[in-house]
């Protein structure tokens, strides 16, 4: 209780400075607390861009001189060449989904959008086909690096016009947000630092603030526990008044934080919500790293 | 703490940055119940005599033994129980400024263990304000004290916890006839009840109407006069 009183010793004489400390302990464990978020749901939004991808192989038109009654034939062709695509596939072709799309399912799906255009190209006859393109799709997810290494493949197979994917596409999203997640993980590591360095040297002051109490603890008998728990209360209260900032910062910016984010592009509208645990989280670190930095400095007078 | 001899000096030396020597080869017995009065003039070496007995400073050489326990030697936690049985008044009163009076006098209750505490402390701590002229500021803040009101909750803090070793470095410097009085009857009383008492003082009216045994500080010396009659000062 007496341990408890001289703990805000730090309190009376520089109030401001243990609030303000507080305020900075609040406001980089929010930052991290926000890193930590963006860092979290940056990676599942990763993984779905590298497993979801789609690549289609454009098959080799055929010649006009093929009649339409020669359709069996293609059909044949078509079907070595989906065969020797899953051949290339190896073991990933058990986790992607291989479809071959020919001339007619093609225009059906065009018909749905522009009729007309489809009429007029059915107009045309035989010629018509040769400019309708026919093409495997290969969608699921790859492993790491597969994708790339299946384009290139495909590319050098016979009856493969052109290849696209989604890879290419989302390539350079990829990579930039790689690069962010690790800038984040090197932001938080400083701040993490940064706030440790700073509640030690607010731990070194007041245990300074303490040393005439201490001084008097000693003479009467105190254990040298006893004696430290002055500075480490002392400490501990700017962390968790730190922590308690950085919670109720959190729970009052949660949703806006998250509608911000969600609408920045719309490949982040999938983003996860800022959780309110989060809140708890903060405030349970504030306190941890208070009480750490407490426990950091001997108070000088526990030698003899 | 039971042991007939309570404080031991043997060729006790002190000295501060290596080279002022202040205390030079003290010999010195006290048993338990005796009472003596340190003199000497100002900057004799008075105080850092006694900081050496209350434990706070450690002799540069020689041998100081408290309760039969060699200081240099003792271990971390016998230091601290024959802390828990002195009662220091050092000469720069040293209060815990953020605490009340009562809870100063508490605080030097409960870390001296079993001793006094409980309700036995804090009915000792009310009797001692009440003598002292506290009650009125028992839950004032030590540090809105004045000199002589600080230096009177300083010599209650000491007795408040029933001490084996009384040790006061000049305990009445700040106080009227009437306090003064009030303190002396206080270590007094102390030591009727078995506690060895010293006390260091400029005051020769104390030495002349509270009669004991006297030592002298001069050159780093101590010279004690035997007997319990009036010393020579
Ligand atoms: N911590 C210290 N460091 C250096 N010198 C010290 C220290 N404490 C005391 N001294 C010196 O030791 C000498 C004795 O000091 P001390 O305080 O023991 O004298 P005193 O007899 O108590 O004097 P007074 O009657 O004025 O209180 C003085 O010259 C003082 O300057
Ligand atoms: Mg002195």
């Amino acid at each position: 209780m007496f341990l408890l009183k001289l703990s805000f010793r730090p309190w009376r004489l520089a109030g401001i400075s243990q609030v303000s400390s507080a305020l900075v302990v609040g406001l980089l464990l929010s930052m991290m607390g926000v890193f930590y978020w963006i860092q979290s749901g940056l990676t599942p939004l990763l993984d779905q861009l590298q497993s979801d991808e789609v690549i289609l192989a454009y098959l080799t038109p055929s010649s006009p001189s093929v009649t339409l009654s020669d359709e069996q034939v293609g059909e044949q062709e078509d079907q070595k060449i989906m065969d020797s695509i899953r051949v290339s596939l190896g073991s990933q072709a058990e986790r992607v989904e291989i479809r071959r799309v020919n001339g007619d399912q093609f225009l059906g799906q065009l018909k749905v959008a522009y009729p007309e255009l489809v009429r007029e190209i059915l107009d045309l006859g035989p010629e018509g086909k040769a400019v309708v393109p026919r093409y495997v799709s290969i969608s699921g997810s790859f492993a790491m690096g597969g994708a790339a290494k299946v384009i290139d493949r495909l590319k050098a197979m016979n009856g493969v016009d052109s290849v696209a994917s989604s890879h290419q596409r989302f390539e350079q999203v990829v990579g930039a947000f790689r690069a962010l997640r690790t800038f984040i993980a090197v932001v938080v590591i400083g701040l993490g630092i940064a706030l440790i360095t700073g509640l030690v040297h607010l731990a070194k002051t007041n245990a300074f603030l303490h040393r005439e109490s201490l001084s008097v603890l000693r003479q009467w008998g105190a254990s040298g526990t006893l004696m430290r728990l002055p500075s480490i209360l002392s400490c501990f209260w700017v962390g968790a008044l730190g922590g308690g900032f950085a919670a109720i910062g959190w729970l009052l910016a949660r949703s806006w934080l998250g509608l911000r984010v969600r609408n920045l592009s719309p490949l982040m509208s999938q983003f996860p919500h800022a959780p309110v645990s989060t809140a708890a989280f903060l405030l349970l670190a504030g306190m941890l790293l208070g009480l750490m930095a407490g426990l950091s400095t001997s108070s000088g007078a526990e030698e003899r | 703490m039971s042991s007939a001899s309570v404080v031991t000096l043997k060729a006790v030396s002190k000295s501060y940055f290596g080279q002022l020597q202040v205390l030079d080869r003290l010999e010195l017995e006290l048993k338990k119940g005796d009472f003596l009065y340190v003199l000497g003039g100002t900057g004799a070496g008075k105080s850092s005599f006694l900081r050496l007995l209350a434990t706070e400073e450690l002799p540069t050489q020689g041998e100081l033994r408290l309760f039969g326990y060699d200081l240099a030697r003792c271990s971390k936690s016998t230091l601290r129980s024959i802390r828990q049985v002195v009662g220091f008044v050092p000469q720069n009163i040293k209060l815990i400024p953020d605490l009340s009076v009562l809870d100063n006098l508490m605080l030097s209750v409960q870390l001296a263990g079993r001793r006094a505490s409980g309700a036995q402390g804090r009915s000792r701590a009310g009797e001692l304000l009440d003598r002292l002229g506290l009650v009125e500021k028992r839950e004032r803040m030590a540090s809105t004290l004045s000199g002589g009101e600080a230096q009177r909750l300083a010599v209650a803090r000491a007795l408040v916890r029933c001490p084996e070793l009384v040790i006061a470095d000049e305990p009445t410097g700040a106080q009227d006839r009437d306090f003064t009085w009030s303190l002396m009857d206080l270590f007094l009383r102390a030591n009727t009840s078995g506690a060895t008492v010293v006390v260091a003082t400029h005051d020769r009216e104390i030495i002349r109407r509270v009669r004991k045994r006297c030592a002298i500080m001069k050159n780093g010396n101590l010279h004690v006069e035997e007997g319990s009659g009036p010393c020579f000062f």
